[in-house]
């Protein structure tokens, strides 16, 4: 929780900028503060208690700085509290499910400020390919850990009918809705056995809950079943799958999209099979101000992607029968591929997920703001959403590849100043857009000094008027820099809220929810079990570059040798670990110190360390038995290849991606070829989201209705 | 929370060597599990125990015992007040093993911490490869209290424990620990409620963080 207690003048700090590392605040929603003023905090903390004030985390620490004004914002702040108190949680605190942390007594251990345990999952077969994750709580500035993560394991089912013989050319029927509902109800009652899945129901109540909309608000999409999180991966998944047909790696039974047409159908009902999609999702979500946005996004964000999924389900799981309609020439339309639909699929989750915390937030408590880091394994491709300053790299035979971007108000500058110049309104008469080389002064009037308009990444002169003394919007450097002299992040969900310090500027129209995707792609590089994925929060890329992140995991990895049958499993979690040991250090007389002896940080660390050759390898067992088609698919098939020579991929049998060891952002994904012939399909046709949810213990089978999810989700909150 | 308002918190550590998180299970949850899964990085467990007609309870810490790990599970001998180091007196090498192990206990823990040295799988006596004899010398020479267990039968599994607590408790009424700096691995108060003495004392100690944090 972030509390500036200064409040008279909340800018004169920065011009201590030059302040050593020791005084830094940590925090995002603080302005950059002198060592007295740090001081004068602790002292203050000590006195009334800093952290949040109720166990639900309300109002408590949202001290006069950060204000938090409700609609109803006349209330003096004493009843606006009690206001919210009254509300219910909508997702209690919690430690990721993973953890197993199963009792408040365990949580409250793992929030050592003064030991900071780094944890990690008791049952590393939780999570897909044995891969790490560890954490460890801050050094005090939150009596909780405000960081939260998530790993979920999807399907994406789509019921397509088994060619029998050569293509018809009446092959509308798929749009037919008798075919499409049957195929569906088929889906319901194939519906496979995940292990170990409903053991977890005792243990982790929480994730059984779908709860992607407030009650009473109707979202036509709201009621699709999201895939629930797939729990007890085997030892040996990634081993063999064609050994089992039917059961892809981790145990997830996976239909087969290739299996015979039942033998005694009748010629009337095309037989139809279940071509089934897994997916992968692991993110981070580093909280501020509060714990309930954090929260909030680790148990709803990838619900919202499932049903975003499943809306492009017809470019992701392409019908090969499907006849290609013809566009009138008048009216071209653009491509779309699988990547650009993933990605639009990631994008609407995040800023859905926004909306969903907006709302929320006037019924439920929940409070601050976060950021989130989304890596998302589908279809062969890794995608990577970003909003914030998390971060993903891959290490690639001991190189380091970004995988996003740090969004903070120094790199995101311009694009806040150029806001704040066209809705001069949002800076309330307070800030200034303009940016200069040096805070004027007002001995510094009618003289010339260096500026940028928000139209100029250069420099210029300009004569300075008493407008330009005006704070400016964005200030600070680096890790100090803010956003209305507040807020740190630019990104993420959250912070409805906020308002800028000593003000009532609300700071939401300058944070955005809008990720940055990046791509790569898995199926077609070259891997080793040495090459990960390490997805981070700032607590550990603040202390450790990218370049001795990957030369830890590597020499981490190095300690378990394959020939170590019992203990192989482990290193990535090992890996993990290191890297939260790298950036947490050892407290040496109060201080906490990195192995070097430099400051290490004193924020939250949450580390995930994904291997991604597993993935790869599963991918091309998943497409090895998707490319057995029955009797007939094969002229098909063909066709998809040569269309993919365009750069469209059809998802049956994505073709190799040109760019197999980049990855960039999808802006540049977006292939525009005129002569293409491939052509998505229409999409009215399937606007029945035939695919099912292959997750769902049988509790939740039992409740198929629509109209019961929002009985579950009242149940929950 | 069931531990009361005024409920002495003990943490402990058991350290090093083979069969703790067997005897933590038994001790915790009365049961035993022949196969174990490696530990890894840290494992918690709880137990009320009453001494002296008072109610405490007993925070128990397993630490991986893995080399690989050993960095990482230094950092938590700070803060406890005690701690179970266990050999398995069926294998030598775990029994050699312990002087590093001391060495590393003695070195970041602090300096009152009580450690009870444990001989475990005493079941196993057919098999034995350490002499009762020897740990009994091992303790001696390094005045450590000395006890062999047996995860499996639940033999001593208990009075180890509460030994260690007991001896804890001693050293709390001759005010040789001081109950309200944490550091020692003890807290009064109630644990949960904020503003408590457990609370309060972790704020002093992130507010020496060079200056802090909000």
């Amino acid at each position: 929780m972030c509390v500036e207690v200064k409040r008279r003048d909340p800018f004169t700090a920065t011009t201590t900028t030059t302040a050593t590392t020791t005084t830094s605040c940590c925090c995002r929603c603080c302005p950059p503060t002198a060592p007295m003023l740090n001081r004068f905090k602790t002292a203050l903390y000590n006195v009334v208690g800093s952290f949040d004030q109720a166990e639900g985390g309300a109002l408590g620490g949202l001290g006069p700085g950060v204000t938090s004004g409700l609609p109803t914002s006349s209330l003096s702040t004493r009843s606006l509290t009690g206001s919210i108190r009254d509300k219910g949680l909508r997702f209690p605190y919690t430690r990721p499910h993973f953890l197993q942390l199963g009792s408040e007594d365990e949580i409250q251990v793992t929030a050592d400020h003064a030991i900071r345990p780094i944890i990690c999952p008791r049952d590393i077969s939780r999570l897909p390919w044995n891969s790490g994750y560890a954490e460890t709580i801050n050094a005090g500035k939150s009596k909780k850990n405000e960081d939260q993560a998530v790993v979920h394991v999807g399907l994406l089912t789509r019921p397509l009918r088994v060619e029998q013989g050569a293509p018809s050319s009446t092959s509308s029927s798929s749009s037919s809705p008798s075919t499409l509902q049957d195929a569906r109800s088929t889906s319901v009652k194939a519906e496979p056995v995940v292990n170990g899945h409903s053991e977890e129901v005792p243990d982790q109540p929480q994730e059984k809950t779908v709860m992607l909309q407030p009650q009473g608000i109707q979202h036509p999409l709201s009621a699709s079943p999201a895939t629930e999180l797939m729990e007890g991966f085997s030892q040996d998944l990634s081993s063999n799958p064609e050994d089992q047909p039917g059961e892809g790696p981790g145990g997830i039974k996976i239909e087969e999209g290739s299996a015979e047409p039942p033998p005694h159908e009748s010629p009337q009902q095309p037989p139809m099979v279940h071509v089934s999609l897994p997916y992968y999702l692991f993110g981070v979500f580093d909280g501020h101000a509060g714990w309930g946005a954090a929260v909030a996004a680790a148990n709803q964000l990838h619900h919202l992607v499932h049903e975003k999924l499943c809306d492009v389900i017809d470019i992701l799981i392409p019908d090969p029968l499907e006849e290609k309609q013809q566009t009138p020439i008048w009216a071209p339309e653009r491509e779309v591929t699988m990547e650009s639909a993933i990605t639009g699929a990631l994008e609407n989750a995040f800023w859905q997920m926004d909306h969903t915390i907006a709302e929320d937030r006037l019924r439920f408590q929940l409070t601050g703001g976060c950021t989130a880091c989304v890596a998302l394994f589908i279809n062969g491709k890794l995608f990577l959403a970003n909003a914030g300053d998390s971060r993903a790299i891959l290490s690639m035979g001991g190189v380091p590849l970004p995988m996003s971007f740090d969004f903070t108000p120094e790199t995101e500058n311009q694009r806040i100043r150029k806001l704040g110049a066209m809705h001069p309104e949002l800076l309330g008469g307070e800030f200034t857009h303009l940016d200069f080389v040096r805070r004027p002064q007002r001995r510094d009037l009618g003289k010339r000094v260096l500026y940028r308009d928000h139209y100029m990444s250069g420099w210029a002169y300009k004569t300075l008027t008493p407008d330009d003394l005006k704070y400016p919007l964005v200030c600070g450097e680096g890790k100090r820099s803010r956003v209305l002299a507040t807020i740190g992040v630019t990104r993420g969900f959250g912070d409805h809220d906020l308002k800028a310090q000593c003000t009532s500027i609300p700071i939401k129209p300058f944070l955005s929810p809008e990720p940055e995707v990046r791509v790569f792609d898995v199926e077609a590089a070259e891997l080793t079990d040495g090459d990960v994925l390490v997805l981070a929060t700032d607590g550990l890329w603040d202390i450790i570059s990218n370049e001795r992140a990957v030369a830890m995991v590597g020499k981490s990895l190095s300690h378990f040798p394959p020939d170590h049958h019992d203990k192989h499993k482990y290193r990535y979690t090992s890996a993990a670990q290191d890297l939260v040991m790298g950036s947490r250090g050892k407290l040496k007389e109060r201080n906490w110190r990195t192995s070097d002896d430099k400051h290490a940080t004193i924020d939250d660390i949450t580390v995930f360390v994904v291997p991604i050759l597993p993935y790869q390898e599963e991918h091309r067992a998943w497409k090895a038995r998707q490319g057995r088609p029955p009797k007939g698919k094969q002229a098909a098939n063909k066709e998809r290849v040569d269309a993919s020579d365009n750069g469209h991929a059809p998802p049956l049998v994505p073709p190799r991606n040109q760019d197999s060891h980049e990855c960039s952002s999808t802006e540049k994904h977006n292939p525009q070829d005129p002569l293409s012939t491939w052509e998505p399909p229409s999409m009215e046709a399937f606007d029945l989201h035939p695919q099912e949810d292959h997750f769902r213990s049988e509790m939740d089978t039992a409740q198929t209705q629509r109209s019961e999810e929002p009985l579950r989700d009242s149940d929950k909150a | 929370m069931s531990d009361g308002h005024s409920c002495p918190v003990l943490s402990m550590r058991v350290l090093a060597g083979v069969g703790k998180s067997c005897l933590l299970l038994q001790f915790t949850d009365k049961r035993f599990q022949p196969v174990h899964d490696l530990t890894i990085g840290v494992e918690f467990g709880a137990r009320m125990i009453t001494i002296d007609n008072k109610q405490i309870k007993l925070q128990i810490w397993d630490t991986a015992g893995q080399e690989a790990f050993r960095s990482i599970t230094r950092s938590y001998y700070r803060g406890a007040a005690g701690a179970l180091l266990v050999y398995d007196i069926t294998r030598r090498e775990t029994f050699n093993h312990l002087t590093q192990w001391l060495e590393d206990a003695r070195q970041h823990s602090n300096s009152n911490m009580v450690i009870m040295l444990i001989g475990n799988k005493s079941d196993l006596d057919s098999r034995r490869e350490v002499k009762r004899e020897e740990g009994e010398a091992f303790a001696r020479e390094h005045g450590l209290v000395f006890m062999e267990t047996s995860a499996k039968t639940a033999a001593n599994v208990e009075e180890a424990f509460i030994n260690t607590a007991r001896e804890i408790y001693e050293k709390i009424q001759e005010g040789v620990f001081d109950v309200h700096n944490e550091a020692n691995g003890i807290k009064i108060g109630p644990q949960h409620s904020p503003g408590g003495a457990g609370l309060t004392s972790n704020q002093g100690a992130a507010g020496g963080q060079g200056g802090g944090c909000c």
